[in-house]
């Protein structure tokens, strides 16, 4: 689906924790998540160093919506 | 390891006062089966039906079904759930042909139902698509005591909704130990006459120069010896360890049409195919079994490396590997596809289409290496079902409105196993 | 028994008016068949024949295609058939669309069968092939006939109403549709039978073939991020609390936003998730787990980017880029573009 943005000029990153999945359907700009069932948080933390984790999270996607690529990167 | 199973072909079952084996007729005494069933403070009641082919029946709430098969001393039925903790796989097994036992109930406590729906038809087009319109059937109707439908309890509480509350697994289980011990207890009475047939599984020094096939199988709702694979790694079993009650289905909040019961590892289709084809077109090496899924990517990419690592030490040459369905587990099977060809390990992928309408490619994830494929027919298409008669096993469907005995325009995700990827079915969806 | 009628569309050269330099003349019509038409009626047989043949200088097609289409279809119309059959365009593009809005006009409006044929890398073919019958013909006329024969044979099926067998027996282009059927074998059988010939070096045909890999050029990135609008999307199942839309964990791909004006934050009073896919337990606890609301207002606040858009979508289902969810993504992507999101946050469980 994010690949229609992406045909249409919207540059899109993708937050996903199956890095595979995301290679083979997803968009051009990929940050793997957390867990599956928490891709931007963990349960085992404070919920202030959860929100500082998402946060980093949120950064890296934005850096990579600012950053010049020539093929599908994973952003880690 | 060699297994002899003696087939004795029963033609009816009765319920009655005594139970006994006389001209291919079963009697069940009815009185000492719910004695036997209701030892399990987990039931209120249960319910006996016998069913036919043929008759104007629909079975509804189906959890899991069972052929009758008993292991005689030093031999264990069914392992942990009815027989002592024993490898099964070898020795003698009793086995009645013609006949099942089915098991039914509402849900419990905690236990999700939205993939809980279960039908077997007795009659009509449905009836050729599940593997109990051929054979007849006891069916337990099980009716949870006051306990297991107690939402306040704090073990009702959903912790993981793939999976349901801890009450509603122990309910799980216990549904599978009564629909064992009946099992077990019908073929042990017939068990003493004669076979009508006997067949050995042995997989014997094959030729040199055949093709060494190993079987990767993803298991999703069941239990090896009564362990959960969650969380394991891959493991060798020999296929008769399959056919013979090692494996049993605990989990009824799996789609139907792709529910292996326990029934249909006995008859695993795959396996059955492999061996019968062993020492002749292939050298049939085992069979691998593993979980799904995992939650964790990286776990996710170990548990296929470590699958074909067995295959390899297997000295495999080419695989089957069948998908338990769901979409993470998607992954795990995609990944051990990939690995495995890359290994040099030519493998063909045997798989329900549980997603999509007709335009709808349907894959939730894919390799490339993914292009020998053999379909188990898609899930999300609609049979025609006629009214029926009678109706057993609950009085609605969970997730389908209007009366269950009614003309149905039923997905085929409903019927229980017919497009199970062990691939006993004859089901395949083709591009128009 | 009478005839079938059959109508006959073909461009400006087919229909010997000229080459490329009558490529401008409009739509019309003369009666019975012309050039390959002759070809066509012998393959129809005695039970048709060809009453009228239509048609329309490829660039005049290609520059006035609504126009085209309707006087086309009022041309044919008038002749009151039974079947159309367009082309065969082989490789020629422009031919090619014509051809494919002619047939599906005729379909849609007049609800007639109709059949035309295009080689596979024809670009028509992408566009028409999930809603038409359109026949492989090889790259150019030398495959005229044979293109011909296959071209009548599933027009009369077409008109009689006939089924129709796998596009492999029929020779039409597989329009992606797949429909479980009883196969004569078991899976097993069919599996192990699979793997034994694919072993001794036979080619296989596989019974579920994947989807086209296509990759997307990677778009240009934002230029200045404190100025932009950043849209959320998500496939985690994330609804206001209470899923007021009633929206289900299925199979096919169903979409709905919902708006985040005003929203700071998403907590479990307010929000769930109703993936079926996944535990859901820890989303639900807090749903910005899924959907980072929270994180991007602070960032809006502190101004590292311009704003987050007040909306966000959420999609359930399978994911995969079906042609139904193409179209929506697309119409989703031009909404993005009239709101000026400049970048989107895709969140998947």
């Amino acid at each position: 689906m994010a690949k229609e943005f992406e045909r249409r000029g919207i540059p899109t990153a993708i937050i996903s924790t199956i890095v595979p999945l995301a290679e083979s359907i997803g968009p051009n700009r990929i940050i793997p998540g957390k867990a599956i069932t928490h891709p931007l948080g963990d349960p085992a933390l404070s919920p202030a160093e959860e929100r500082a984790l998402r946060r980093g999270l949120v950064r890296r996607a934005l850096d990579a919506l600012q950053t010049e690529i020539s093929g599908q990167t994973i952003f880690r | 390891m060699k297994l002899e199973v003696r087939t004795t072909a029963v033609r009816d079952m009765r319920l009655s006062g005594a139970t006994r084996f006389a001209g291919g007729v079963l009697e069940i005494d009815r009185g000492e089966l719910r004695k036997l069933i209701l030892e399990d403070s987990a039931f209120a009641d249960v319910t006996l039906d016998v069913v036919r082919p043929g008759d104007s029946v629909r079975i509804i709430h189906v959890m899991d079904a069972a052929e009758p098969r008993f292991k005689p001393d030093p031999g264990s039925s069914f392992p942990t759930f009815v027989g002592p903790p024993r490898t099964v796989g070898e020795g003698v097994t009793h086995r009645l042909s013609g006949v099942a036992v089915l098991t039914a109930s509402e849900a419990v406590a905690g236990e999700p139902t939205y993939w809980r729906e279960a039908v077997v038809d007795m009659t009509g087009p449905g009836a050729a698509l599940t593997a109990f319109g051929a054979t007849t059937n006891l069916v337990l109707t099980l009716r949870p005591s006051a306990s297991f439908l107690d939402t306040s309890r704090p073990d009702a509480t959903i912790e993981n909704i793939m999976v349901g509350s801890s009450l509603a697994q122990r309910y799980n289980r216990s549904v599978r130990v009564a629909e064992l011990k009946t099992a077990a207890y019908l073929a042990r009475t017939v068990g003493e006459f004669e076979a009508d047939q006997i067949k050995t599984y042995e997989l014997t020094p094959a030729p040199a120069g055949l093709p060494r096939v190993v079987y990767f199988y993803q298991l999703s709702g069941a239990t090896v010896y009564g362990e959960p694979m969650d969380g394991m790694l891959p493991t060798l079993i020999h296929p008769n360890e399959v056919l013979d009650g090692a494996i049993v289905n605990v989990r009824s909040n799996v789609h139907a049409s792709n529910r292996t019961s326990t029934h249909a590892n006995q008859h695993h289709g795959l396996i059955e195919e492999l061996y019968a084809r062993h020492g002749r077109d292939l050298d049939f090496r085992g069979v691998i079994v593993y979980p799904a899924a995992s939650d964790d990517i990286n776990e996710k990419e170990l548990l296929a490396e470590y699958a074909v690592k067995l295959a390899r030490m297997l000295g495999a040459d080419a695989a089957c590997a069948s998908y338990a369905g769901g979409g993470h587990p998607a992954v795990e099977f995609m990944l051990i596809c990939r690995k495995s060809e890359r290994a040099g390990i030519r493998t063909v992928l045997v798989m329900p289409e549980i997603y999509g309408t007709p335009d709808d490619p349907g894959f939730v994830y894919f390799v490339p290496e993914a292009e020998r494929i053999v379909s188990t027919g898609r899930t999300t298409q609609v049979a025609e079902l006629p009214a029926v008669e009678r109706v057993i096993g609950g009085d609605a469907f969970f997730d389908v409105p209007g009366p269950p005995g009614a003309g149905q325009h039923l997905l085929y995700r409903y019927l229980l196993g017919c497009g199970t990827s062990a691939g006993n079915g004859r089901l395949t969806a083709r591009t128009y | 028994m009478t005839k079938l009628r059959v109508v006959h569309y073909v461009n400006q050269f087919f229909a010997g008016i000229g080459g490329e330099d009558r490529a401008s003349e409009a739509p019309d019509v003369r009666a019975g068949a012309v050039g390959p038409g002759q070809l066509l009626e012998r393959a129809l047989g005695a039970s048709a024949e060809v009453v009228a043949t239509v048609h329309c200088g490829d660039d005049f097609f290609a520059e006035h295609e609504d126009e085209a289409a309707a006087t086309v279809l009022d041309l044919i119309a008038r002749h009151q058939p039974d079947l159309i059959v367009a082309g065969p365009a082989f490789n020629a593009g422009r031919y090619g669309f014509a051809c494919g809005r002619v047939c599906r006009a005729v379909e849609e409006t007049l609800k007639i069968p109709a059949v035309t044929g295009m080689y596979p890398d024809n670009p028509a073919v992408e566009l028409y092939r999930p809603s038409l019958y359109i026949v492989a013909s090889g790259p150019n006329a030398m495959s005229m006939p044979a293109t011909l024969e296959r071209m009548a044979a599933l027009g009369l099926k077409r008109a009689r109403g006939e089924r129709l067998g796998e596009p492999r027996e029929e020779g039409y282009l597989a329009r992606g549709m797949r429909f479980t059927e009883v196969a004569s074998d078991s899976a097993a059988r069919r599996a192990v039978d699979m793997l034994l010939a694919s072993v001794r070096g036979e080619a296989v045909l596989t019974e579920w073939p994947l989807p086209d890999y296509d990759r997307v050029p990677p778009p240009t990135p934002i230029k200045d991020i404190r100025r932009a609008t950043i849209a959320l999307v998500t496939s985690g199942g994330i609804v206001p609390k209470g899923n007021p839309d009633r929206i289900e964990s299925t199979y096919a791909t169903k979409w709905k936003k919902y708006s985040l004006a005003g929203i700071k934050a998403l907590t479990s009073d307010g929000w769930q998730s109703i993936h079926g896919g996944y535990d859901t337990t820890r989303a639900n606890e807090d749903p910005n787990r899924v959907l980072p609301v929270d994180v991007l207002r602070d960032l809006e606040a502190e101004g590292a980017i311009g704003r987050l858009l007040d909306q966000y979508w959420v999609f359930v289902g399978s994911g995969a880029s079906t042609t139904n969810a193409r179209r929506f993504a697309e119409q989703m992507a031009d909404e993005l573009r009239d709101l000026s999101v400049e970048g989107v946050i895709f969140t998947a469980t």
